[in-house]
């Protein structure tokens, strides 16, 4: 017995040991176990519109093992090879290959750039978005070849890893389609995989056109690259300049003038350079209205537009595109009380203009003589002000408005700032920066990175002029410990370089320091490559927008430009909060692409309104008449001329799962010029509620109201819903922040019919007849549980806006079981005086998910 | 068979501690080898962006030429562009990897420099440390003259018993390095910046004459002393250390020297006496204070004389202090006295003084690298 007692004892223990000792293992590294094999590592894609943590390993989109791009010649774009693999990888690289058309035409390798995507851990959040939750974002982009030579080419098991590919595609290329294979070496075992190259037959404009005024301030290049060289600041402008940015601060530090115009002179023809800052010293002022105060040293100023206008020729005008920024005492004036300040120093400087024109002549009269356009440029050299257009003590004082970006948010907005403009003949810019953060677009590291790219569409859209950052490499961390002197960091370790709570991630800073990879310049990241490619599409929309203005003479109508490329703008955003659909916007790039290939043609085909109502579209066409027309393999009769070509007009159901009109454009007289146009329109859309009769199911919150409006006058067509949702207001504060006045939708019919994880948008028409703008948001009711989709701002203009919720991109676990809607409004007002929102809901329609997206 | 179950348990429990010992990370403060502690041995680019590069700069790397490594298997390298006004290098204890900012113990700061040029460089140490009220606080820099074409050990010795009279060591802000401004470029070699702790040090205990307030015989008299300026620019923080030129003493065979980088800046360059460092016995019954300042430099300065019996702190200034201006004629010594009397009309407490501000409030010149100078001493108390 006691035997037995002992055995059973000394197994425990053994059986103890052997648990420990496993356990032991299992905590200390393994061995390596030789060659990866295939089945090891999973490898697929993702285009440059999303940003894939490193966690996500059950990431819902993955494209196949192949990089595939569509481009314009000149352009630069973007694809991300994505791997994930069940041991540990040892060494990892991917090597570039050249590609043909098999006409023998070459993309050489060394049009490619591999990058590995380097990650942040973030723990502290930039937004309280679902979308973005705290983990390990891809940002820094570290060159193949360094990566490799810093030992850092290694992947842990059940993790993800980007590698970032870039061509840049030679605007000497003949259009066509190329094709290739890229090596993937993971631990000696190689894949192979297939890189496609489709170039359209368009050059991007080799002139940018957008102005940028990004700062790159010497004492925080010098924190991040140990690196306080006049050199490395030449390289770093020289670089930005390849990301179609021109830094503000210009890399002459000795204050003299000749050799900051000489820089200029230097690199005014880089086709890339757009404005540039003179720089400014300050100094003591008085005046008659507000006494002492600082100025700019108007003697500098002076001296630096001379230098300008002494390297100018009439051709060659170096002053038109200068502008000051004079950001240590004109920044955001409106918020510090300096709007009188502003208004002195836009003084100074105006009379420092007139007075740089004025010393020139007197010294020799015959200075403007066949330059009078240089004369020109003096006088209207722009200061920038950041800030907004309410203040009308600035009216009229500033040249350049450049509030921040969410000012831009409505079309009220838009106009109200547009009217300042035209009034007091001023330009304007925009900014972004700590603030406006998520669902606004950002340059964060946790948010859509389809926001840094979707700035420029709207910039496009709404004619803003130029973009403004204060700062591409924040190295250090801002901190109050040191006197609020930077204190060091390490710029990849530290994700946002204000030390406090209110700090985002990214903020102030889109590059790192090279020095770190014994790189002498700097490293890029995620973020500035969207940028870029938002800003080469603003030139082809530009492009785009003046080609259908040319054809206007040729069709002898009037083609609105802006007007058709709204049909692209408003399905990737709202005002300036960018859509999260990645799959929508490279669909949307895609039909830009192809609307600038159709416009070159000999057949000068384009699309020239697109109107969808619920499931039914009409489209109009335009073509020369030499040209036939089929769509979708029936032929087109029937066309009215237009100038020198035929208008069709078509009306189409949508109601199919996946809408797309192919068009067959085919020259009358040779059959052989030909082309086939396919544009997706869209998912099935189906209506699902027009609101036409009373519904069980609809519901509101106490003391709100709503019924049917059958006058027609306030809706889309037939009936529509009118709502009162009012607020309640009780000395229970704790009530009070936790009511929401609310419309909800539940069991009704149409709900049960719909499967929420195949839907690509939820839409409806929203008329807000309050008065004054609210805000709206659409939830997803799951049983008792709730989910916040979306957020929306409805104009009080007493016009229907349409709302379009993104469904495409929830990731919510309980979507499947979807079977309610809500609209929830914020309880506010008083005891007395409640909120109360008025408006007229109609047409709520559901889109589908491309056949085959997940 | 006890035996055989207590053996197995052993195993068991050594095993077990095999597998589970993580591997603790030490900081690097508390690894200490016969009080020697290595704050940064300049090992890695990591370790470089844990200090702040600040004003003009060259370039700092890591090097890995052996010949220019005196500990591990690399050494800062800092090249020094020509004409550089001032750079300077921060090191912070008090952040990673070292996490030291307690100096309450140290003795001395020691580095090795190789300086490879066919020239004698200068580099300064210093200081800033935090107040008890919050306040940054800056020690002067203390200059090495580092031998050409050799290796140098640059030591600086913390004068605890008198600096602390001052200063509280319990919080390094930085371990400030200064840099030299020269007509040519240069390139120094830095690595094993250590502290020592644990020495004893010889107590402070100054033998005053009856009517000293500070003669600045014993050396460490300009321990008691806050460099600055507005807005904390390191590189036109005034400079100060001991002369020994009896041209410039009006008392005994030593004074203090005042150098104070010039520069177009505004930004008001000072120097602190940091009176509590001093016996406050002294002022019982004081009728008044007298000070001499010798003005070096060819033209007629002002300087403001700020007399407080308050501790400033970084939230400003708790009331008003008696503030004097007072100029200097070129070559010329000036004796300033402050009575009791004026003091009290401007409700300051002279039994109360704490601080001694002088602010120099035109260094404006061109002029690379050149400084103006003012000599000091003869600090008494008449009764």
């Amino acid at each position: 017995m006691i035997k037995a007692k002992i055995r059973r004892l000394l197994g425990c223990i053994l059986s103890a040991m052997l648990f420990c000792g496993v356990c032991a293992c299992a905590r200390t590294e393994t061995e390596p176990k030789g060659l990866s094999k295939a089945e090891n590592v999973r490898v697929w894609s993702v285009s440059s519109s999303v940003k894939v943590r490193k966690e996500d390993v059950e990431y819902e989109n993955k494209g196949p093992a192949a990089l595939n791009y569509s481009c314009v010649k000149g352009e630069t774009e973007s694809m991300q090879l994505m791997l994930t693999p069940s041991e540990k990888i040892q060494s990892y690289e991917l090597i570039a290959g050249a590609l043909t058309d098999g006409r023998g035409n070459e993309i050489s390798a060394d049009a490619f750039e591999i990058y590995a995507e380097s990650y942040f851990d973030i723990t502290l959040r930039s937004n309280s978005s679902s979308l973005y939750p705290a983990g390990a974002y891809p940002d820094a982009l570290i060159p193949m070849n360094l990566s490799v030579a810093a030992g850092e080419n290694t992947v842990e098991a059940n993790c993800n890893q980007g590698i970032w590919v870039v061509v840049n595609v030679d605007r000497e290329l003949p259009a066509g389609n190329y094709r290739g294979v890229f090596s993937l070496k993971t631990d000696g075992f190689i894949h192979s995989i297939p890189v496609s190259v489709d170039i359209y037959g368009v050059e991007l404009p080799l002139e940018a056109t957008m102005g940028t005024i990004f700062l790159n301030r010497r004492e925080n290049v010098l924190m991040g690259e140990h690196d306080g060289r006049e050199e490395l600041m030449v390289r770093y402008f020289e670089e930005m300049l390849d990301y179609r940015i021109t830094l503000c601060d210009i890399p002459v530090y000795s204050g003299d003038a000749v050799e900051y115009a000489e820089f200029i002179d230097k690199y005014f023809d880089e086709p890339n350079m757009t404005t540039y800052i003179v720089p400014y010293k300050t100094k003591a002022a008085t005046s008659d209205t507000i006494g002492s105060y600082t100025s700019i040293d108007t003697e500098f100023f002076k001296a630096h537009l001379k230098a300008l206008a002494d390297k100018s020729t009439a051709e060659r005008d170096l002053v038109k595109d200068a502008m000051l920024y004079i950001y240590s005492l004109t920044d955001e004036p409106e918020m510090n009380g300096g709007e009188y300040i502003v208004c002195e120093i836009n003084k100074d400087i105006q009379r420092a203009k007139k007075e740089t024109v004025n010393e020139l002549l007197r010294a020799e009269p015959d200075y403007f003589a066949g330059r009078e356009n240089i004369r020109e440029s003096i006088l209207n050299v722009r200061t920038i002000t950041t800030g907004g257009v309410d203040s009308e003590i600035m009216h009229g004082s500033i040249d350049t408005y450049c509030p921040m970006i969410n000012l831009f948010h409505t079309e009220d907005d838009r106009k109200k700032i547009n009217d300042v403009c035209e009034e007091y003949g001023a330009d304007v810019w925009w900014y972004t920066c700590i603030a406006p953060r998520n669902p606004f677009c950002t340059y964060h590291i946790d948010d859509n990175l389809l926001g840094a790219r979707l700035l420029s569409w709207m910039q496009a859209d709404y004619g803003i002029e130029g973009n403004l950052y204060y700062d591409i490499s924040s190295y250090a961390l801002s901190s109050s410990y040191d006197n609020n002197l930077s204190v060091p960091c390490n710029p990849y370790m530290q994700p946002y370089r204000w030390d406090n709570p209110q700090a985002v991630n990214g903020d102030g800073f889109l590059v790192y320091p090279g020095s770190k990879y014994d790189y002498f310049g700097f490293l890029p990241s995620v973020r500035l490559m969207s940028i870029r490619d938002g800003m080469e599409e603003y030139e082809l929309l530009k492009k785009l927008e003046s080609d259908y203005e040319e054809l206007s003479a040729y069709y002898q109508t009037k083609i609105d430009g802006k007007s058709l490329l709204s049909e692209l703008y408003k399905k990737l955003y709202t005002g300036t909060m960018p859509t999260t659909d990645a799959a929508l916007f490279d669909a949307t790039r895609l039909e830009l692409l192809n609307y600038l290939s159709d416009v070159q043609g000999e057949s000068k085909f384009l699309i020239e309104k697109t109107e969808i109502r619920g499931e039914r579209a009409n489209i109009s066409l335009l073509v020369s008449a030499d040209y036939t027309l089929k769509i979708n393999g029936e032929q087109l009769t029937d066309g009215e001329i237009a100038g020198q070509g035929l208008r069709y007009v078509l009306n189409l159901d949508l109601s199919r799962q996946d809408n797309y009109l192919t068009i067959e454009v085919v020259h009358k007289q040779n059959s052989s010029d030909a082309a086939t146009i396919t544009r997706y329109l869209g998912g099935k859309t189906k209506l699902v509620n027009s609101f036409e009769t009373a519904q069980a199911g609809i519901s509101v919150s106490d003391s709100s109201s709503y019924r049917i409006d059958e006058r027609g006058e306030n809706s889309i067509e037939g009936n529509s819903l009118y709502a009162e949702i009012r607020s309640i207001i009780k000395e229970d504060e704790a009530f009070n922040q936790n009511f929401y006045p609310t419309l909800t939708m539940k069991d009704v019919d149409w709900l049960f019919t719909i499967d929420f994880t195949e839907i690509a948008t939820l839409e409806f028409d929203v008329k807000n007849v309050g008065g004054k703008p609210f805000t709206v948001t659409v939830n997803l009711l799951a049983g008792k549980q709730a989910y916040a989709a979306g957020a929306f701002i409805v104009n009080g203009t007493g016009e229907f806006t349409h709302i379009r919720l993104d469904v495409s991109g929830i990731s919510w676990s309980k979507l499947a079981e979807a079977d309610g809607i809500s609209l929830t409004f914020t309880n506010g007002g008083s005891i007395e005086e409640p909120e109360v929102y008025r408006f007229y809901l109609d047409n709520m329609l559901v889109t589908y998910k491309q056949e085959g997206a997940q | 068979m006890k035996k055989a179950i207590a053996y197995l348990l052993t195993a068991l429990f050594c095993l077990s501690a095999a597998g589970c010992e993580g591997k603790n990370k030490e900081s690097v403060a508390s690894v200490a080898e016969d009080g020697i502690i290595t704050l940064y041995d300049f090992e890695s680019w990591e370790e470089l962006s844990a200090f702040a590069f600040r004003y003009e700069f060259g370039r700092a790397t890591i090097n890995r030429d052996k010949a220019y490594v005196k500990s591990g298997d690399a050494s800062m390298k800092v090249e020094i562009s020509a004409k550089t006004q001032t750079p300077y290098i921060l090191f912070y204890p008090g952040f990673e990897p070292v996490e030291k900012s307690d100096f309450t113990d140290v003795d001395r700061i020691t580095l090795d420099v190789y300086n490879p040029e066919d020239r004698e460089i200068s580099v300064w140490l210093s200081l800033d440390t935090r107040s008890a009220y919050g306040f940054e606080m800056n020690t002067t820099g203390k200059e090495f003259v580092l031998r050409k074409n050799s290796w140098n050990k640059v030591v600086y010795q913390i004068n605890r018993e008198s600096l602390t009279k001052a200063f509280s060591l319990e919080e390094v802000m930085h371990i400030a390095l200064r840099l030299d401004t020269t007509e040519d470029a240069y390139t120094l070699y830095f690595d094993n910046m250590q502290i020592r702790t644990g020495e004893k040090q010889k107590e402070y205990k100054s033998q005053r004459k009856t009517d000293e307030l500070l003669f600045f015989e014993d050396d460490r008299d300009i321990d008691f002393f806050n460099c600055s300026t507005y807005y904390f620019v390191k590189y036109l923080y005034p400079l100060l250390d001991v002369n020994l030129d009896p041209n410039y003493c009006t008392e005994g065979r030593k004074s203090m020297r005042v150098r104070i980088p010039i520069s177009d800046l505004t930004v008001f360059p000072m120097v602190e006496l940091q009176v509590d460092a001093i016996d406050s016995a002294a002022f019982k019954d004081a009728k008044a204070i007298s000070l001499d300042i010798y003005n070096a430099n060819a033209k007629r300065l002002p300087v403001d004389i700020h007399m407080r019996d308050f501790y400033r702190t970084s939230g400003g200034s708790p009331k008003a202090d008696l503030k004097r201006q007072v100029w200097l004629n070129a070559d010329e010594w000036t004796t300033v006295i402050f009575t009791r009397e004026e003091l009290a009309a401007a409700t300051v407490d002279i039994e109360g003084l704490k601080n001694i501000g002088f602010e120099f409030i035109d260094q404006n010149d061109k002029g690379f690298g050149k400084y103006i100078r003012f000599y000091m001493d003869n600090f008494k108390i008449i009764k």
